[in-house]
């Protein structure tokens, strides 16, 4: 049976790139799909979803770069009132509506974001689609109906899994790296269908938290900051260790 | 809603030290509140009814508030813990910010139309306002959840202190330990837990140095660490460290990983080279005596963690501290 395989993509904080951990699910979801073919199971593919601004097709763009087949834009508006945040909550609703009836067999999403942070809209979508699920997940095999995937626990452990499809599962670095675009894929690009939904088609969901805005963190040492020439900088460090006896 | 539910985490047959931590937030909340709610303790437990019950005294005994002992295999864990939270209605629910707390919570939030606040480091003194990381951890992003609805919070461990909420008051009576009914689950689970391996991790050279060198993306290449390896001998009892992306690339074994997922170093002195520091790197080594950064970026997230920063490239710093040393022995 080809596989399905959805990858849930979104940029880092400066809006540009690929997110780091994005990157890493959408080159899991490469390989998955490369063991696939060479299994003998063609026709699997790797559709990419994002919501955002208009700006957001270019990082379609670049999945299609990767090997990436189709692409989903869930086009929305900026909330100011959420510093250019959106909650997690909503885009998994948006996620989850933009997926609606087509039949993942695997959707896959990075550990966490680099704005956001939170780790929380996998665990969301797979809630809204009632997908199994698994984070944290560093390598994954397809072994028959099942994905039998190591992760990671806290204190330096692995974990094996066998999770059975459909399933949402979230990529943690550590057994994928992201392969660079390829000139062919690049050419094939702007062949490749791009599906863009306004976010009005939807139900919006309300946001159960409320962003306060951002404050800068504390301090917990000197910070003296050395700036200048290097010849002062490396007297300033070296005067430093033979004062601290470190040397 | 009239309750604080914290989620208790065991690790093998011991209370795990964040549970302290979780009921320290509890109390912290509390403190926020016009009305002042119970907190109560969840002990969600695979292993042995008798070691359950015990853990449960002991918990319900140092913090004298009740307990509950959910028994239920670690594949069933989340619709054993939605059917428990459906009889209890906690107003705020606490977990863990491990991998299993960080997986659980935001679908349980969802399930219960409640706000999902995950990653607390801490909250304002007087409002109830939590504190978490965000922008490439450079950040602190305050959070309110909204009036009325549940609450499920994530909390980082270290952050609410160790020792927070460990004694109740002396004279306070133990709270009831409740045994619930074990989880019947319906089928196969969609995910099995099979085997957990400890990842080999030959740390040596780390938790014996007294002075940590440790690399970063800013060192550009793995051929640079050859570099890392000669600016760290010009120190006494120095070893080798790197943050995590250098290790996921292969560029040098897990045993030099410093951070929460690595080795947690606290050497004499710790010098960063070309590390931008991530919540897990900074936990890693925020024990050391003195902390000296070189980055080119004045904004990093360690700037705020370190003694001294040189704002410089990791890779010309080295150069120079070299040649420097070496012309210095050699007038010597």
């Amino acid at each position: 049976m080809p596989m399905k395989i959805l990858v849930c993509i979104k940029s880092d904080s400066e809006g540009k790139e690929l997110g780091q951990f994005e990157a890493l699910a959408l080159e899991a979801a490469l390989t998955l799909k490369k063991s696939c073919l060479s299994a003998g199971i063609s026709h699997s593919r790797v559709d990419v979803i994002t919501a955002g601004p208009k700006e957001s097709v270019d990082l379609l763009r670049r999945a299609f770069g990767m090997g990436a087949d189709k692409g989903i834009h869930i086009l929305t508006q900026t909330q100011s009132q959420y510093q250019n945040l959106v909650p997690a909550s909503m885009t998994a609703s948006l996620l989850a509506q933009a997926v609606g009836e087509s039949a993942y067999d695997l959707i896959l999403t990075g550990v966490m974001s680099q704005d956001l942070m939170a780790g929380q809209t996998g665990p969301m979508v797979a809630h809204l689609l009632d997908l199994h699920c698994a984070t944290a997940v560093v390598k994954a095999r397809f072994q028959g109906n099942t994905l039998v995937a190591e992760r990671e626990l806290d204190g330096g452990y692995m974990e094996k899994l066998e999770i059975t499809l459909p399933a949402l599962v979230s990529i943690q670095a550590g057994g994928y790296t992201p392969r660079y675009p390829t000139l062919s894929n690049m050419l094939k690009a702007n062949g490749k269908p791009i599906v863009t939904h306004e976010e009005e088609n939807f139900l919006i969901g309300v946001s159960r938290e409320i962003f306060l805005g951002f404050k800068n963190p504390k301090k917990t040492r000197a910070a003296r900051m050395v700036q200048g020439c290097l010849t002062e900088q490396l007297d300033i460090f070296h005067s430093f260790l033979r004062e601290k006896h470190l040397l | 809603m009239n309750s604080i539910l914290v989620v208790a985490e065991i690790l093998g047959d011991q209370i795990s030290p964040v549970t302290w931590e979780l009921l320290a937030g509890a109390r912290q909340i509390n403190s926020r509140l016009e009305a002042v709610l119970d907190i109560q303790i969840l002990i969600p437990f695979h292993g042995s009814m008798d070691l359950g019950k015990d853990l449960a005294q002991q918990l319900a005994m140092k913090s004298g508030l009740d307990t509950r002992v959910l028994p239920c295999s670690r594949a069933h864990l989340r619709p054993a813990l939605l059917k428990i939270l459906e009889k209890i209605n906690p107003a705020f629910i606490l977990f863990a910010h491990t991998t299993l707390g960080r997986e659980l919570a935001p679908g349980i939030a969802m399930a219960l139309e409640a706000s999902s606040i995950s990653g607390v480091i801490g909250m304002d003194a007087d409002q109830l306002v939590f504190f978490r990381m965000v922008m490439g951890n450079t950040q602190v992003q305050m959070v309110q959840p909204c009036d009325d609805l549940t609450c499920v919070l994530t909390l980082v461990p270290g952050a609410f202190g160790a020792d927070g909420g460990k004694k109740a008051d002396p004279g306070v009576d133990p709270g009831q330990v409740v045994m619930e009914p074990g989880f019947k689950p319906l089928g196969r689970p969609g995910v099995v837990r099979k085997n957990i391996v400890k990842q080999v991790c030959d740390n040596q050279s780390l938790t014996q140095a007294r002075v940590v060198v440790a690399a970063g993306r800013g060192v550009g290449e793995k051929e640079n660490l050859d570099r890392v390896v000669q600016f760290a001998k010009l120190f006494p009892a120095s070893g080798v460290g790197a943050s995590r992306p250098l290790v996921d690339q292969g560029w040098i074994s897990y045993g030099h990983q410093v951070g929460i997922t690595g080795t947690i170093v606290a050497p004499d002195l710790y010098i960063a080279l070309g590390i931008s520091g991530s919540s897990q790197h900074l936990a890693g080594m925020s024990g050391a005596k003195w902390v000296i950064s070189v980055n080119t970026n004045p904004h990093a997230p360690i700037c705020g963690h370190s003694d001294m920063n040189i704002i410089a490239d990791a890779n010309e710093f080295m150069d120079g501290f070299i040649n420097k040393e070496s012309l210095l022995n050699n007038v010597i």
